[in-house]
């Protein structure tokens, strides 16, 4: 631990601290353009020179390490002066055109010249110019289709670029010349296309570069910011939702170092047309001769719960089914399975739609090795080995995959094994592909490969030898032998795969959906779990085996009991279970099943057999799906009742470690719509059950009463600080 | 005084390793490898005073004391020929004429430091001199001295040359270290210093051609022999580069505290014309300026300092009475805006404004509040950035307006120079 | 562009060095000798010999002033400017140049024979003024010595 003094205030920190850092500890801010924390110092804008006792020249303090009874001055005359030096030099070359530009009042350097500038200017010669055009006075281009770049504004900071070489691992921007000419800018005719260029409008200080969606649209003072969480994919990134009246403008990242570290991929920072869509869905629709047509909620309502009640009558609750969904919240989904099963008296629940071979259910007292994430999404940087599994990772979970670089950075080896390459291979030490579903005889290789040479690690493992030996005859087989050799992948790239492995401090596997709707998912899982043990790592924080779902809140709909087998908290049902999305549909051509109420699933987009479903589905006396679009499912369904999206509606999301993260409402549901929740609750009453929420505050209440995993989470405190629950 | 480094500079053929050898080459090699121990060298060049030749000065000896001993990573040394300092043209000398005395200097410093790799970094344009160094090193590797094994010492060395390619920002160190590793060459912030963290990561060390160029004969004639040439803390001798209105502009080879004067009117022949000296930047156009009235100050680090400028790499340019101060001002300052690299603030746009007023005022649109304006500009830019540039870029201009005000006051008033230039190109 | 030769030249050096960057300025001084000049498609086949981007070598080369790029004549003229060959009479001779090729300085002569560029000092201060063709030196000259030189080369063509 080292003391120091700055502005007369003492403060101990830890060594290796920076005085920025130390001085942030103590409230005194000190001005940054250069600096990000996340990239790699290069102390080059000068904004942040402080004064150090007894060292001459002034100290840029972003990369200054404090020293014991240093004694710092942010605020001398000193200090300031160089401060507005600084601020001077940028501004000479800047463009005055602060009223016109789209970074207008969240400009860093308009900030803080009115902080520390003076407005006289000394500038009387022309400002430099990187003209695109001759022929217009606008010097904008488009680097790339979200990008829009204007050089005369640029203060090359240079983190635009360091951003996307460091972070994202790409190299689609550059810098280019040098001294004053030097430009930030594409190759000729390469565009900037990675799912991470957003970001890039994002931590330019200035407008140099801005994000073609939404620069002249509307003046960020004239919207208001909802802090909420992403809806495109498990990783659960923070977000706000810049929004006016009803309208998405942009969505920003809500920095959370646990789940983001401040960065968004392209889809969620671009990807919310659909809440603005033309196309919503704004009043229920019922089927009347072949014909979907508007109706008033009490009619549709009353149609609905009367059809439910007569199939109820006449063949019994398990003729009807209950389909939810990754996509909606905890609250939406609680309510879902209560209505089943305490409104309907069924348990056919399920939100399985996307494959027909399902992993076994968890159970509550475990972490089970069919829950989810082992390990957290920050963990991952952490670990020394990272193996992909049967994942398209920069596509299914582009944060989780900004983790996996920054590893990489961090001197960690990446390995991918997957039937097709990946992007991320470009940074894998070895990247295998192996031929499709044959992952299992590809594990048992390299578990055999691990036993054979011994190099497994016998104390740490914990296996006893009769175990080792059960396995070692199970991968040894002929037939494994054989079936290795199907997999495509020749024994030299097996031993140096393994050889990797062996010498790993930690090793973090991540599975994608390619595994999680394996036929072999469970033999695949187990496989791993095993080289995880022979290796010695099962105990330890930066190594576990992780599933990572698909949708935002997979995890969340799993914890609140959409399974035919599970209660919230995955208490098991103490009769018989319910059928599961397969056996539904195949109960649905038995006749068993007559009506079906889908809520934000889209079976007929996501099954398979599209074909098998559509015609199964056709077959419902009653096909009820809720969602917030015409979706294909939606188009054979005889009522629709339009939702709420995500930026409509309050309500948690479990992101895929099991944080729980609060959604907030931008505005109103569209039109006609309502909250799923909302949806569920006037059914319910129509069927004279006393749903009585006012809020899903109440809603999550009672999931905390129910759920013990859950127990203890505080509505108040979830999402707005970083205080999210975690799912125990 | 016997010359050292230039004893043998226009000697036919020196170049040659057969040359070299007859002419007393290659003993301070076998001395250094048979006799001491790498420790022993340091210790030597640390008697001797040798101080940097490239412009800071810093002691040699104890720049490569700073290589940690016990680090298991490769070592580097580094040869610093961009020699870009306008005014300077000594080191292409010594390599156009005498590579061997360089690379002798450099494979005892890499043995004393324990580099089993060394390059020469050569700025582009001496295309000639990197040719003539790369036959050179050929040479050595035909005759044991460079590669495994040098002269059954045991001791390895593969030395390279690397050339740059037109950017006098590459004389800096780390971006000497940065253009090798094929970045562009932006300087990196210290600490971490070279000793440590330099080329690829490893501990490196980086001297100039003229320091390397000393070190086998230090090692040859004794620390103390060297420490008794010059002045008690600028020790030896150093080679100056003369240009401009003298009438023998050439490089002098003279022992450190030798006088201005003595150098521009003894062994530079005095003033061109008989004109009247007016102007003299003694140490490249990086070093403030002086006046007729520093003509007796001692040309050694020390002194120089004392006077206000600096020794930089001993290039001294003479103006005489019909050269313009604002002319010359607004040259310098196009040279650093055009080699600024970029990277910090001050240097990349002080150096532009500061160019862009100079050529206000030369142009006859200079204004009474640009003198100060300029004053503040520089300030603003000196101890702010990055690396020295910044400082050189600005030091310079700020020493022509203290001492040369009333010419950027007539040139504002009266919109042009306050003397007649003439033609000089016949 | 690069023969097969300069192109088996440059992808040794990717080995040559501990990281492979440290190639680009060695290719580029290959592609230098060979060409005598570079562009966009040349930048992208050093950057496949050498097996890096083409971002990654086209940031690097464009930091560096001393490789011209295409358009360029056969003889790049590159006359000092910098102080002491000014105090010299460099502009003298970059007008006496301009008049004598009959172009501007940045410019090449309309048969693709000259370029004529004022650059920064060449390290040949103490034979002032001077001039670089290509990669030699011209040293202490004079308007008897350009016309010489410029009618030689002319010659050679
Ligand atoms: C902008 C700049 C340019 C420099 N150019 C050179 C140069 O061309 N040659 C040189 O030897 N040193 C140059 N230096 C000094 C080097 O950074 C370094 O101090 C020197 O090479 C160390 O060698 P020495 O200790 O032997 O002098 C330059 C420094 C700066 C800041
Ligand atoms: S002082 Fe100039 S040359 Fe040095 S780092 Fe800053 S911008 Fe680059
Ligand atoms: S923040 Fe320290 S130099 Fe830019």
């Amino acid at each position: 631990m080292v003391t120091l003094t700055i502005d007369g205030k003492q403060i101990i920190v830890e060594e290796g601290t920076t005085i920025l850092k130390a001085a942030e500890k103590l409230g005194i801010e000190i001005p940054t353009f250069c600096y990000h924390d996340q990239l790699e110092t290069v102390g080059a804008c000068r904004m942040c020179l402080v004064e150090v006792e007894k060292i001459p020249k002034l100290q840029v303090a972003c990369a200054t390490v404090v020293s014991e009874g240093m004694v710092v001055r942010t605020d001398s005359p000193q200090v300031v002066n160089a401060r507005k030096g600084v601020l001077e030099f940028l501004l000479i070359n800047h463009p005055l055109d602060c009223p016109v530009c789209d970074k207008g009042g969240e400009c860093e350097l308009q900030n803080l010249v009115f902080k520390y500038g003076s407005d006289k200017s000394r500038f009387v010669e022309g400002k430099r110019r990187y003209i695109v055009d001759p022929k217009s006075k606008y010097d904008d281009l488009a680097i790339g289709p979200h990008i829009i770049r204007n050089m005369n504004r640029c203060i090359q900071c240079r983190k635009c670029v360091r951003f996307i070489n460091e972070i994202a691992g790409e190299d689609d921007l550059g810098t280019f010349k040098r001294g004053s000419k030097t430009e930030i800018n594409i190759l000729p005719d390469i565009p900037i296309d990675n799912p991470y260029s957003g970001n890039v409008t994002e931590i330019c200080p200035v407008g140099a570069l801005t994000s073609k969606s939404f620069r002249y649209k509307i003046r960020v003072w004239q919207t208001e910011a909802i802090p909420t969480v992403c809806p495109q994919c498990a990783d659960g990134c923070n977000i706000r939702i810049w929004k006016k009246d009803e309208r998405i403008y942009r969505i920003t990242s809500r920095r959370n170092d646990e789940v983001d570290e401040g960065f968004l991929c392209d889809k969620g920072r671009f990807g919310f047309d659909f809440v603005n869509h033309p196309d919503r869905l704004k009043n229920p629709l019922i089927k009347k001769n072949g014909k979907l047509s508007e109706a008033p909620w009490d009619e549709t309502i009353k149609f609905v719960t009367s059809s439910f009640m007569k199939i109820k009558g006449e063949t019994g609750s398990d003729s009807l089914a209950g389909v939810g969904s990754g996509k909606v919240t905890n609250e939406d989904n609680y309510l879902f399975q209560k209505f089943f099963r305490s409104v309907i008296g069924t348990n056919n629940i399920d939100h399985r739609v996307d494959s027909k071979n399902l992993l076994p259910s968890p159970d509550t007292q475990i972490r089970n090795k069919y829950f989810g994430m082992k390990n957290t999404i920050n963990q991952i940087a952490n670990s020394k080995l990272i193996l992909v599994l049967g994942c398209d990772l920069e596509k299914e979970h582009p944060i989780i995959n900004l983790r996996v670089i920054k590893a990489r950075r961090k001197g960690s080896s990446i390995l991918v094994a997957n039937p097709v390459s990946t992007r991320l291979n470009r940074f894998a030490q070895n990247g295998l592909l192996y031929k499709q579903r044959t992952e299992t005889d590809f594990l048992n290789g390299v578990l055999r490969e691990i036993i054979e040479t011994k190099q497994y690690d016998n104390a740490k493992s914990g296996f006893s030898s009769s175990e080792i030996e059960d396995l070692r005859r199970k991968v040894s087989s002929s037939d494994s032998l054989k079936a290795l050799q199907t997999t495509g992948i020749g024994a030299e790239n097996i031993k140096s795969f393994v050889n990797a492995l062996v010498k790993a401090e930690s090793i973090i596997i991540l599975c994608g959906a390619e595994i999680i709707s394996n036929p072999k998912n469970v033999e695949i899982i187990n496989s791993l779990y095993d080289l995880i043990r022979l290796t010695g790592h099962q105990d330890k924080d930066n190594s576990g085996v992780n599933l990572l779902w698909k949708h935002s809140n997979s995890q969340g709909t799993l914890d609140c009991g959409i399974l035919p087998d599970r209660l919230p908290g995955y208490v098991r049902i103490s009769g018989k279970p319910g059928l599961n999305f397969n056996l539904m549909l195949e109960a649905v051509n038995q006749g068993k099943i007559k009506a079906m109420y889908i809520m934000g699933s889209d079976p007929l987009s996501e099954y398979p057999d599209r074909e098998y479903v559509k015609s199964t589905l056709g077959k419902l006396e009653i096909l009820l799906v809720q969602d917030i679009l015409i979706t294909e499912t939606a188009k054979i369904a005889n009522v629709i009742l339009p939702g709420a999206s995500f930026a409509e509606k309050e309500g948690t999301f479990t992101n895929v470690e099991g944080r729980v993260q609060k959604l907030n409402k931008a505005f109103d549901p569209l039109a006609d719509s309502k909250a799923d929740g909302q949806i569920i609750c006037l059914l319910a009453q129509a069927m004279g059950h006393e749903f009585e929420y006012r809020t899903p505050k109440d809603i999550f209440k009672e999931l905390t009463g129910v759920s013990p995993i859950y127990s203890g989470m505080d509505w108040e405190t979830l999402g707005l600080s970083k205080k999210q629950g975690k799912v125990k | 005084m016997e010359k050292i480094l230039f004893k043998y500079i226009d000697f036919p053929e020196q170049y040659r390793i057969d040359t070299y050898i007859k002419n007393g080459g290659y003993r301070g090699l076998p001395k250094a490898l048979e006799e001491l121990s790498p420790v022993q060298i340091i210790e030597t060049v640390k008697k001797s005073g040798l101080r940097g030749r490239g412009g800071a000065g810093f002691p040699t000896g104890l720049k490569w004391g700073f290589v940690p001993k016990d680090s298991q990573k490769p070592k580097f040394l580094l040869c610093n020929a961009d020699e870009g300092e306008p005014g300077t043209f000594k080191d292409r000398s010594l390599i156009e004429n005498n590579p061997h005395q360089l690379i002798e200097g450099m494979i005892i410093a890499s043995y004393a430091i324990g580099a089993h790799k060394a390059f020469i970094y050569i700025r582009g344009e001496f295309a000639f001199g990197a040719k003539r160094l790369s036959e050179a090193i050929g040479e050595c590797y035909k005759n044991g001295y460079l590669g495994k094994n040098i002269l059954g010492s045991g001791f390895d060395l593969d030395l390279d040359v690397y050339r740059g390619a037109g950017a006098y920002v590459c004389g800096e160190e780390t971006s000497l270290m940065e253009s090798i590793e094929g970045e562009r060459a932006n300087p990196r912030l210290k600490p971490p210093f070279p000793a440590s963290v330099g080329l690829y990561k490893n501990p490196t060390v980086i001297n100039n051609v003229e320091t390397l160029s000393n070190i086998s004969h230090i090692v040859l004639n004794g620390g103390e022999w060297f420490a008794n040439i010059g002045m008690p803390k600028s020790t030896g001798t150093k080679i100056f580069s003369l240009s401009g209105h003298v009438n023998k502009p050439g490089n002098y080879e003279l022992p450190m505290g030798i006088t201005v004067r003595e150098l521009i009117f003894e062994h530079g022949g005095g003033i061109k014309d008989d004109r009247k000296l007016k102007a003299v930047i003694p140490g490249g156009v990086s070093t403030p300026i002086l006046t007729p009235a520093s003509l007796d100050v001692k040309m050694d680090f020390e002194s120089l300092y004392e006077a206000g400028s600096l020794l930089g790499s001993g290039a001294t340019i003479v103006m005489d009475e019909t050269s313009c101060i604002v002319k010359a001002a607004y040259r310098i300052s196009k040279f650093f805006e055009h080699e600024s690299c970029g990277k910090c603030v001050p240097c990349r746009e002080g150096t532009r404004w500061i160019r862009l007023i100079l050529e206000r005022i030369e142009n006859g649109k200079g204004r009474e509040e640009d003198i100060e304006l300029l004053r503040d500009i520089c300030t603003n830019i000196i101890a702010k950035t990055v690396c020295p540039l910044g400082d050189a870029a600005a030091v310079p201009i700020m020493s022509s307006i203290e001492k040369f005000r009333d010419e950027y006051e007539y040139h504002i008033k009266n919109k042009k120079c306050m003397v007649d230039l003439g033609t000089r190109f016949v | 562009m690069l023969s097969e030769i300069a192109k088996k030249k440059i992808s040794e050096l990717k080995t040559k060095f501990p990281e492979r960057k440290s190639a680009i300025l060695p290719a580029m001084h290959m592609v230098l000798e060979e060409v005598g000049f570079y562009n966009k498609d040349i930048l992208k086949q050093v950057a496949g010999l050498l097996g890096l981007s083409e971002m990654e070598v086209a940031e690097t080369v464009s930091f560096y002033t001393y490789f011209p790029k295409e358009g360029v004549g056969k003889y790049h003229i590159q006359v000092c400017t910098n102080l002491s060959c000014m105090l010299l009479g460099a502009e003298g001779l970059v007008s006496y140049l301009e008049e004598k090729l009959k172009i501007k300085v940045g410019e090449t002569t309309p048969d693709g024979i000259f370029t004529l560029s004022a650059v920064e000092c060449l390290g040949s201060c103490g034979t002032a003024p001077m001039m670089q063709v290509n990669q030699i030196y011209y040293e202490n000259l004079n308007r008897a010595k350009i016309d010489q030189i410029i009618d030689d080369l002319k010659m050679k063509k």
